[in-house]
């Protein structure tokens, strides 16, 4: 019941924060410089041509009633239109969510599964050979810009030795996608039995997953290392140690128990800061998702796929930090709502 | 400590294990059969084109496209894109972005303009020809039949008839009657935007009842004044014929509807439709079984979304897709050299600009301009920014335009600018005011040769302040006309018409583009608006050559260069003929 309540105050405090969100991307894309209007209409149009077309489509309004209009519409979940692919904002962002979702997600689980095992062991290794190789790895991905290595991942693993496949998309040319249910191809794939879709959309998300997750994997080894560090020192591992108990348990039972809180508050961090890692994947290796739509939108100056792609990100971020929260009460029982 | 610790790398080779096992799943082969392509648009009704032809399970119609082979990946199975099977059918072209609104009313991108040509048929064409330095290209001169089986101009060139192929149906069926294309028409003249501007201004054809249905299949404009180049207008894919009565039955109640529908519908009669479109990944074509005209030998042609452009290279270098047209021209000349690559660059019909804000004081000084254009340093950019594909101006018509003659006196002259300074009375730059210049964003020639002349108008003592304006910040800075207009405008007809150019870039205007800087002279507007109705070659070839003088003389703008149309394609693939519109037709390409 608590629980409920602290989520639903969270929800609500969603509210403002949107509505701050939305103002701001609102006044941003409206006072910058230009008028979609000139492309729009070509550059041979007249003048009056122009101004007809601003009063139908209500853009000669005052600022704030345009955002009157903007924030009403959003109510009904109308996020505009996009000029640039003729559809509507909420259609676009629908069709592009899940290509977006399945990376991040895919490339966060290999992250923490590959990331946890390997900061243990160099927590517990300290300054031993696998310490140091770890170290290397993270410092790696902390400092390559994570499109140097999709673009070097390309280069050499499809381009020359042919092992990936193309950067084309989510699934082979020839191969039909999914029937759709989720959105998600692999889930798709495997519901609907369609094992040709799931092996090429499996074999067409690896690098991508791959190079999102390289990005991811640094802080949550680094993190996992150092909160290991820091309770292996404390009293009561060191009591179970000199009591003889297995050190597997005392390692993965005691230890990592409690050294698990600050790694899942950095997850939750790098899951919303990998939305914008996400927006360079999804431009190196073609993948059809929100991000790649808003860099389209955002060079052919389309404004309306712009918010939505703000408004719909910053959304993510905050159910994001909501469920880390309520992670912690799970993971640590001291901690109450 | 404790001994019964795991084996030093357990971790580090369970991690290994899983980052193999994913990657093993990852390279499991995907099938090298063709499923059949989900027909999500076919067009609807009668003749469903897809019904007819199953799709072909046996020829792999993206043969390029598969992955290694079965078993385990390896290097050595890599997919062997050059072993096409023995008819390739199918052409792949990767595209930057979205492409969307194939409208020919309606249509803003050149992507959608190509689905548009290739999914609709114009009245008219272009016959082929070859320019000097061998490449394929079109006759500006020859307009032949293409919807129209014949067409006929009255001698005083206000009467246009065209007498329609028979046998030419729309998508749905609906054949491509004289009332068809008059409907085509009145909607155009009832959707603003380029094709209406081109119809009504270009063409001289402002109202419905100009278009007479003589017959069935014969149908008559009538124009209030003598137009050389109304053909030329009817060739345009703006110009193409779409099923106004299936857009009026399907689009919807009000005209916004239906303006939707049709820019998200294909109802033309051309040689192919639009099959699949799904937003952000892909446009699919198929051909139209029941085309009229010779049936294409591409049976798919599929836009691949690619946004970055050395993965289209790549995808290009390792065959996984036929076709590249967005290249930045250092890489394109490295493909030059790739054999297993044409690389086509064919001087196109467009020229930079640079605008000197002639209509301003203290730049209404002759030999003030006069020293900007000896200022530039064409060569170097030429060499340097375009790596030496385009070629130097000049004239402010390229050739290849009827009417072309050599006026552009300058070259590269740091002391000959000096000296016409010193006469000017400015001698050092002392007394002129900074420039400010508009540079379009996005357009890397023009943002680095804009920084080539800033360092070479420094030496001559003139500032010049480079004010880089997004795309549409720039549209709506050259069209309020503003006297000192300093920045470049590249300019390439819509319409190939020498007139047409001068109209648009030199005729007094207040509104719409493209004389950036207010330029204004009676006697290149009295020449202009006499070459707009002269039927007569010689003489408005007179005209075209009297304008491109008195501007030389006036010099409201330097003409810098011409660039060329640049697309690389995969070297079996036959056919291609450049186009003033660039547009590729996909009917008439074909494989070795």
């Amino acid at each position: 019941m608590r629980l409920l309540l602290f989520s639903l105050k969270r929800i609500i405090l969603l509210v403002p924060i949107l509505l701050g969100i939305s103002v701001v991307t609102f006044t941003m894309t409206h006072v910058l410089p230009g008028d979609p209007l000139y492309i729009l209409l070509s550059p041979y149009a007249k003048q009056e041509d122009i101004q007809a077309e601003k009063v139908r489509l209500g853009l000669d309004k005052p600022l704030y009633v345009q955002y009157g209009i903007y924030l009403e519409n959003l109510l009904h979940g109308d996020l505009g239109y996009a000029y640039r692919t003729r559809r509507p904002v909420t259609e676009d962002l629908k069709q592009r969510f899940p290509a977006t979702l399945e990376v991040t997600m895919l490339a966060l689980v290999l992250a923490t599964i590959i990331g946890i095992p390997l900061g243990v062991q160099s927590a517990v290794k300290k300054d031993s050979s696998s310490d140091h190789f770890v170290r290397i790895l993270s410092v790696g991905g902390v400092s390559l810009p994570i499109f140097l290595v999709g673009v070097i991942l390309v280069y050499f693993v499809y381009f020359k030795w042919h092992l990936a496949p193309p950067p084309m998309g989510r699934i082979a040319m020839n191969v039909p996608p999914p029937k759709t249910i989720t959105g998600l191809y692999l889930v798709d794939s495997l519901l609907t039995h369609n094992w040709t879709a799931f092996r090429s959309s499996a074999w067409y998300i690896m690098l991508p997953v791959f190079t999102l997750s390289f990005a991811m994997l640094a802080p949550i080894m680094r993190i996992t290392r150092n909160s290991m560090l820091e309770v292996m020192n404390t009293n009561y591992v060191r009591t179970a140690n000199a009591f003889g108990l297995p050190r597997q348990t005392v390692i993965y039972k005691d230890t990592l128990r409690n050294a698990l809180l600050p790694v899942i508050t950095s997850i939750g961090l790098i899951l919303g800061w990998s939305l914008g890692g996400e927006v360079l994947v999804e431009v190196v290796f073609s993948w059809p998702g929100m991000g790649n739509y808003a860099v389209n939108s955002i060079l052919n100056t389309d404004f309306a796929p712009v918010q939505g792609f703000v408004l719909v990100t910053a959304t993510i971020y905050v159910v994001i930090n909501l469920v880390v929260d309520l992670l912690y009460t799970a993971v640590d029982p001291r901690i109450t709502i | 400590m404790d001994h019964k610790s795991p084996p030093k790398f357990f971790f580090l080779a369970m991690s290994l294990a899983l980052i193999l096992s994913v990657a093993l799943v990852g390279c499991a082969p995907a099938p090298t059969q063709a499923p059949a392509p989900a027909a999500t648009q076919v067009p609807a009704a009668t003749e469903a084109p897809a019904m007819t032809q199953a799709p072909a399970a046996t020829q792999a119609p993206a043969p390029t496209q598969a992955p290694p082979p079965t078993q385990a990946p390896a290097p050595t199975q890599a997919p062997a894109p050059t072993q096409a099977p023995a008819v390739k059918d199918s052409l792949t072209i990767a595209v930057s972005g979205d492409i969307s609104g194939w409208d020919p009313a309606a249509s803003i991108y050149w992507l959608a303009n190509e689905i548009i040509i290739n999914t609709h048929d114009t009245l008219v064409d272009y016959g082929p020809a070859v320019d000097s330095s061998g490449n394929a290209i079109r006759d500006l001169t020859q307009v032949i039949p293409n919807l129209a089986e014949s067409f006929d101009a009255s001698p005083d060139g206000k009467v246009f008839t065209f007498k329609l192929h028979q046998n030419a149906k729309f998508h749905n069926g609906d054949p491509v009657n004289a009332q068809a294309v008059k409907d085509n028409f009145v909607r155009v003249l009832n959707t603003p935007g380029l094709a209406q501007f081109l119809l009504t201004d270009v063409a001289f054809v402002k109202t419905a009842d100009q278009m007479t249905v003589v017959d069935d299949w014969t149908l008559k404009f009538t124009l209030p004044d003598s137009n050389p180049r109304f053909l030329k207008v009817m060739q345009e894919m703006n110009m193409a014929i779409v099923n106004a009565k299936e857009i009026a039955a399907k689009g919807g109640a009000t005209p916004e509807e239906q303006a939707k529908w049709a820019a998200a519908n294909t109802t033309g009669s051309g040689p192919y439709y639009v099959d699949t479109y799904e937003p952000g990944v892909q446009v699919v074509l198929k051909a139209n079984p029941d085309y009229w005209g010779k049936a294409p030998e591409f049976k798919t042609v599929t836009y691949k979304i690619v946004p970055d452009a050395q993965n289209r290279l790549l995808l290009l270098q390792n065959g996984d897709v036929d076709i590249d047209y967005e290249i930045p021209l250092k890489d394109f000349t490295a493909l030059q050299t790739n054999p297993k690559i044409s690389a086509y660059a064919t001087p196109t019909l467009g020229t930079l600009f640079y605008w000197v804000g002639s209509q301003a004081e203290p730049w209404n000084n002759l030999k003030v301009r006069q020293a900007l254009g000896y200022a530039i340093p064409y060569d170097t950019i030429i060499k340097d920014v375009t790596y030496g594909l385009a070629k130097k101006a000049t004239s402010w018509i390229p050739v290849g335009l009827e009417g072309h003659v050599d006026t552009n006196p300058f070259t590269y002259d740091l002391e000959k600018a000096k000296q016409l300074l010193v006469e000017a009375g400015y001698p050092g730059g002392k007394g002129l005011p900074k420039i400010t210049f508009y540079s379009k964003q996005g357009v890397p020639e023009e943002e680095q040769a804009a920084v080539y002349i800033q360092a070479e108008l420094a030496k001559l003592g003139i500032q010049m302040d480079i004010q880089p304006l997004a795309l549409a910040a720039h549209s709506e800075k050259i069209s309020s006309h503003q006297k000192d207009f300093f920045g470049f405008n590249f300019w390439i007809p819509y319409v190939p018409d020498p007139i047409y150019s001068e109209y648009w870039t030199f005729y007094t205007a207040t509104s719409g583009c493209c004389n950036y800087a207010s330029y204004s002279n009676p006697a290149v507007d009295k020449a202009i608006k006499a070459g707009l109705y002269e039927l007569d070659a010689a003489k408005r070839t007179g005209y075209v050559q009297d304008v491109q003088k008195q501007v030389a003389s006036d010099l409201p703008s330097i003409p810098l260069y011409h660039p060329t149309w640049n697309i690389a394609m995969l070297n079996n693939i036959m056919g291609y003929s450049y186009y003033p519109d660039t547009l590729l037709r996909f009917a008439q390409m074909s494989a070795k």
